[in-house]
């Protein structure tokens, strides 16, 4: 038996969510306005990302982010409706990438409580603060315990692959990706 | 028509310029066709043992490679010689080096050297996990013990490992002395200053490559070889971050074993993550991190719970214990092993964790296994 899981990339503006997408999706990502073909959100007019990948049980992921332009609670529940868990990007080169984490987890909270998060810490190599341990200090002040924050480069297809195989640990560590 | 006989080589211990004069000599050589491979790929070793650290590349390359005969190029004689080992006396010239190479071919069992004509294995298109398989299945951090029994001692010491004995514990007395000090740390070998760490720690220049440094993570080493000492934070770089390397010293002593005294049945429990896109990945290493994060699990059951080797979760373990990344809970006093874990979130995780529990073998849920 195989399973279809949905996967939301979120944060700022620029953070990644689009580049995630697609240097993992085996589909061409989707994006644009309309793009609301197959199993992307429909009725929607907004730019949403959509990506597909297939893990190596045969189980599907789909991978959906929406633009940082657009108001949080405008594209919130469209993306987290059936979605097992939350890949929250951070722009460490932006002006204070805390409280982006901390607007942005605070944006998706009731969502996290029940699935889970991922933090991939994003222009590592424009900017290589705050520290990683900053992020997860931050995390875990809140309540969220061990949350797994890793730098990651979102054109790069093997931190993108780490990040979401993360976040499929969290949900079933028993299953094999 | 005469074949000429393919042999892969591989070197260890010799500088680049060396390197590059070595592949024109081995293109003189007579009788065979030697190729210089990497180190995974090859056929026989060619270790130039007249080095300092000479006997460690030998007996690392020994415990990676154990069937794969070693070519010991030495002035003086060969170092740690067994079965496998033939002697080329320096100068070497490409008469005598294709005469140990056929020395070599004829130690080596089984029967190596017909050239590399393995066809490729095909890889399925699947996945994110396929651009690490390779990396995964290749890599070398955590050995090939099989599972032990706990219940026996000297299985138990077999598993088990003291980091101070190992380049691991110089490199943590190293950045100990660093922070008591407020200064570098330089550690020695005999004269040769094998690394330097800078005043708070974070960071470490070395004068090894990559392979000779592994080669000392991997063995014991003789203690009284080796001095820390105030070092020069102006050495001359490049200078690295130290967790990466850390990260990579304990797995290499610990080669899938935990820390001496660690308790096998304490539930596991992942404070921080490692930052695993920037640190060696090692096997499963993923699964067992969301497994401790979510349900601190014991070492023992974490490897029935996820169907894995011992190995891969003992090695994850004492990567993390060197990061100070994990916290050990009490382990269960006269509990029956069913009756731990619990798990620590509620209802979505417990239909999960029902599910690891129905999972292990000898469990008293009604469909046992065999
Ligand atoms: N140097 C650098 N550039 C990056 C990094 N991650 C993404 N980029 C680039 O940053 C730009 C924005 O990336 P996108 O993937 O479009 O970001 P996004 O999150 O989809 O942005 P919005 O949809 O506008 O919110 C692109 O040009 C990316 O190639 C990184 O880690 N380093
Ligand atoms: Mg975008």
């Amino acid at each position: 038996m195989t399973s279809r899981f949905k996967i939301i990339f979120s944060g700022p503006l620029g953070a990644g969510k689009s580049a995630a997408i697609a240097a993992v999706s085996e589909v061409s990502p989707v994006h644009g306005e309309g793009a609301a073909a197959g199993p992307s959100p429909a009725n929607t007019r907004m730019d949403m990302d959509f990506g597909a990948m297939r893990l190596g049980d045969g189980s599907t992921v789909h991978l959906y982010g929406a633009p940082g332009r657009e108001p949080l609670e405008a594209t919130r529940d469209i993306l987290t409706e059936g979605g097992v868990g939350l890949i929250l990007l951070i722009d460490s080169s932006r002006n204070d990438p805390l409280a982006d984490l901390a607007q942005f987890v605070a944006g998706f909270e009731r969502f996290i409580a029940s699935t889970g998060l991922v933090i991939g810490v994003t222009h590592r190599d424009l900017s290589a603060t705050p520290a990683l341990d900053a992020f997860a200090d931050k995390l875990a002040a809140a309540g969220y315990g061990a949350v797994p924050v890793f730098e990651a480069d979102p054109r790069d297809r093997r931190d993108v692959g780490i990040l979401i195989e993360a976040l499929l640990s969290l949900i079933d560590p028993v299953a094999r990706a | 028509m005469k074949d000429r006989r393919v042999v892969r080589i591989c070197h260890a211990g010799m500088e680049e310029a060396e390197v590059r004069r070595f592949e024109v000599f081995v293109r003189h050589v007579e009788n065979v066709e030697c190729r210089l491979v990497d180190e995974a790929d090859a056929d026989v070793a060619m270790i130039d043992t007249d080095g300092e650290l000479g006997t460690y590349l030998v007996r690392a390359h020994r415990m990676l490679f154990p069937g794969r005969p070693i070519i010991h190029v030495s002035a003086q004689g060969s170092l740690g010689r067994d079965a496998l080992s033939v002697w080329a006396r320096k100068p070497v010239d490409p008469r005598a080096f294709g005469d140990a190479v056929a020395r070599a071919l004829t130690v080596a069992s089984p029967p190596v050297g017909h050239g590399g004509a393995a066809p490729g294995a095909v890889r399925r298109a699947s996945a994110l996990a396929q651009d690490r398989n390779a990396e995964r299945t290749a890599n070398l951090y955590v050995g090939t013990m099989s599972d032990i029994d706990v219940r026996d001692p000297a299985q138990r010491e077999r598993a088990s490992y003291h980091a101070g004995n190992y380049l691991q514990g110089l490199f943590e007395s190293a950045r100990r002395f660093a922070r008591e000090n407020g200064t570098a740390a330089a550690l020695l070998h005999r004269q040769d200053r094998i690394l330097t760490l800078n005043a708070n720690g974070h960071s470490y220049t070395t004068s090894l490559d990559r392979r000779s440094l592994r080669s000392l993570a991997l063995i014991p080493l003789v203690r009284q070889d080796f001095r820390i000492v105030v070092g020069s934070a102006r050495e001359d770089g490049p200078w690295h971050p130290a967790t990466p390397l850390l990260w990579e010293l304990a797995l290499w002593a610990a080669r899938g074993r935990i820390p001496f005294g660690v308790p096998f049945d304490a539930p596991v429990r992942l404070l921080r993550w490692p930052n695993l896109t920037r640190l060696a990945l090692t096997p499963d290493a993923i699964r067992i991190a969301g497994l401790w994060s979510g349900h601190p699990t014991s070492l023992l059951l974490s490897a029935r719970a996820l169907q894995v080797p011992q190995r891969h979760v003992f090695a994850f373990f004492s990567a993390c214990r060197a990061l100070d990344l994990l916290r050990l809970e009490d382990a269960p006093k006269n509990l029956p092993a069913s009756a731990q874990p619990h798990p620590s979130r509620e209802s979505a995780s417990r239909g999960l964790f029902d599910r690891i529990l129905d999972k292990l073998p000898g469990r008293t849920s009604g469909d046992a296994q065999p």
